[in-house]
């Protein structure tokens, strides 16, 4: 329950009176006040991976990289990649691309989606992370870029297999999006920056919008029956069942991109170029294997295993740590991501967790536990 | 809020349906709502011996574990099984189907430490925030 007198010190999202006129429970989340769920966790879940969700995520900070006056794009791309181990300098217009920032010892600073616009690079940063990254970039981007804090914008998802046909009555031509591509397109007068991503794994559209417009956008997308609106909890439980990471969770200042499992993120160019933040830490795992890796564990009974659990191998040593876990509501199961020694990381591995003092029988799984449905062409 | 008037309830957001001299328990109408969507009920054994307010079940929501405390002293006779496999039917039909256990109350006298349904809506009220 929400106390009264510590939400005088969170910061509310455009859309605070919307969550509140459709009876969201509010729950504060990285200094905001957000909603924690409308209808229930289940049911939004289940409505995002059958029709489509509708999610608030204002607070994640939009950050754009604009050239200085005599300096053009690919300057400002070029600088961005001292700092992040993906290719960014290629980033073709209209497209999106996930990535990490990382430090100089190979740690996540922040995963974030990069797009490229006409004139600036835009970055999606974790609520709880936009500080320090805008420090970080601070220090480490050229004098020739400025950095924008883009607080005048708010953000909202639409997930779900009918979330096309639910935006298509809105933006006519949003179909011909394709995975991680976006564009402008305009409502009535407003200027809508919209992309094919979401963070659930299903098909879906998240739309940039100006934040004094938010809140009528989110009511004209729900008047469509197929579209329920949606809080964090069924937003952590979809990209749970998704295998996605979540910071502060999965990844820290202290885990490699190779043991998160995303060295996917560090395209071939980059890796011989080796001219990012933590490049031989990351590069050295990538050749030799990492220590430890996040993997997939699926519990064997009904019981969740929840973030802090800890995990023994048969022989009874301790080999790893959850670091996300709860109920699937999709795969009607508890689901859970942790860090296991490599060792014990092979999928089908036999682990015992501790569930507050209770040995829980639980197996090492391939990540998704749901399959994604990325409209990729 | 619903609050039959047949039961009594605990501070503790449990009731009480006395059937004869066995007491059936499960949590509120109210403390369902507070925890949200149950997807996991660490039921009670058969037999367990319990006091009146000590934790004796567990119930998982999709947001947090909270413990279910025993309204009165006894053994446990019987536990729903059925929460095994719909652990929902917390949610659904807290007084009916939701039940948790039965026990056989050691102390019939704990009986009148539990509040009647007027006294346990105006005990929400104070507990609730604004």
């Amino acid at each position: 329950m929400t106390e009264a007198s510590q939400s005088e010190h969170l910061k509310q999202s455009p859309l605070d009176s919307f969550h509140r006129g459709h009876g969201a429970r509010m729950v504060a989340f990285a200094g905001f006040e957000l909603p924690l769920n409308f209808d229930g966790v289940i049911s939004e879940h289940h409505a995002t991976r059958t029709l489509a969700g509708l999610f608030d995520v204002s607070h994640m900070g939009i950050v754009d990289l604009i050239p200085m006056r005599g300096y053009g794009l690919g300057a400002v791309m070029d600088s961005f990649e001292k700092i992040t181990p993906a290719s960014i300098s290629d980033l073709g217009n209209e497209r999106l691309r996930y990535g990490l920032l990382t430090n100089n010892e190979g740690g996540v600073v922040d995963d974030l989606i990069v797009s490229r616009h006409d004139d600036r690079l835009r970055l999606v940063l974790n609520a709880s992370r936009t500080a320090d990254d805008l420090a970080y970039i601070e220090r480490n981007i050229s004098t020739n870029v400025r950095i924008e804090v883009r607080e005048d914008l708010a953000q909202l998802a639409v997930q779900g297999p009918k979330s096309c046909e639910v935006l298509s009555m809105l933006f006519s031509d949003i179909a011909e999006l394709k995975f991680m591509q976006r564009r402008e397109f305009r409502l009535d007068d407003i200027v809508c920056d919209i992309s094919r991503s979401g963070y659930t794994g299903e098909d879906g559209f998240e739309l940039v919008v100006p934040a004094s417009s938010a809140g009528r956008i989110a009511e004209q997308l729900l008047e469509d029956d197929r579209v329920l609106p949606c809080g964090l909890g069924a937003r952590d439980s979809l990209r749970l069942e998704a295998g996605l990471c979540l910071y502060g969770h999965e990844l820290d200042e202290g885990t490699t991109p190779v043991e998160a499992g995303l060295a996917w993120t560090i395209q071939e160019r980059r890796r011989s170029e080796a001219s990012f933040a933590g490049a031989d830490t990351i590069l050295g795992q990538l050749s030799s294997g990492p220590e430890r890796m996040r993997v997939g564990v699926s519990a064997l009974t009904k019981r969740p295993i929840r973030e802090g659990a800890k995990l023994r191998s048969e022989e009874n040593n301790q080999v790893g740590i959850i670091t996300s876990g709860g109920y699937g509501p999709t795969c009607n199961q508890p689901v859970a991501m942790g860090y296991v020694d490599a060792r014990h990381a092979k999928t089908g591995t036999l682990l015992v967790a501790d569930v507050r003092g209770k040995d829980v029988p639980c197996q090492v799984t391939k990540l998704p536990f749901v399959p994604h449905r990325y409209r990729r062409d | 809020m619903n609050t039959p008037a047949e039961l009594r309830y605990s501070t503790d957001h449990e009731w009480v349906r006395l059937e004869g001299v066995l007491a059936r328990v499960g949590i509120s109408d109210f403390a369902q709502d507070a925890l949200g969507d149950v997807v996991y009920v660490e039921l009670p054994e058969i037999g367990l011996k319990v006091s009146a307010n000590s934790a004796f079940a567990e119930i998982e929501s999709t947001k947090s574990v909270s413990d279910v405390f025993a309204p009165v002293s006894g053994e446990v006779l019987e536990a729903n099984d059925m929460l095994e496999d719909q652990p929902e039917l917390v949610n659904e039909d807290p007084y009916g189907d939701g039940w948790i256990c039965v026990i056989r109350p050691t102390d019939s006298s704990e009986l009148e430490n539990l509040m009647d349904a007027d006294g346990y809506e105006s005990f929400v009220a104070d507990e609730s925030p604004e």
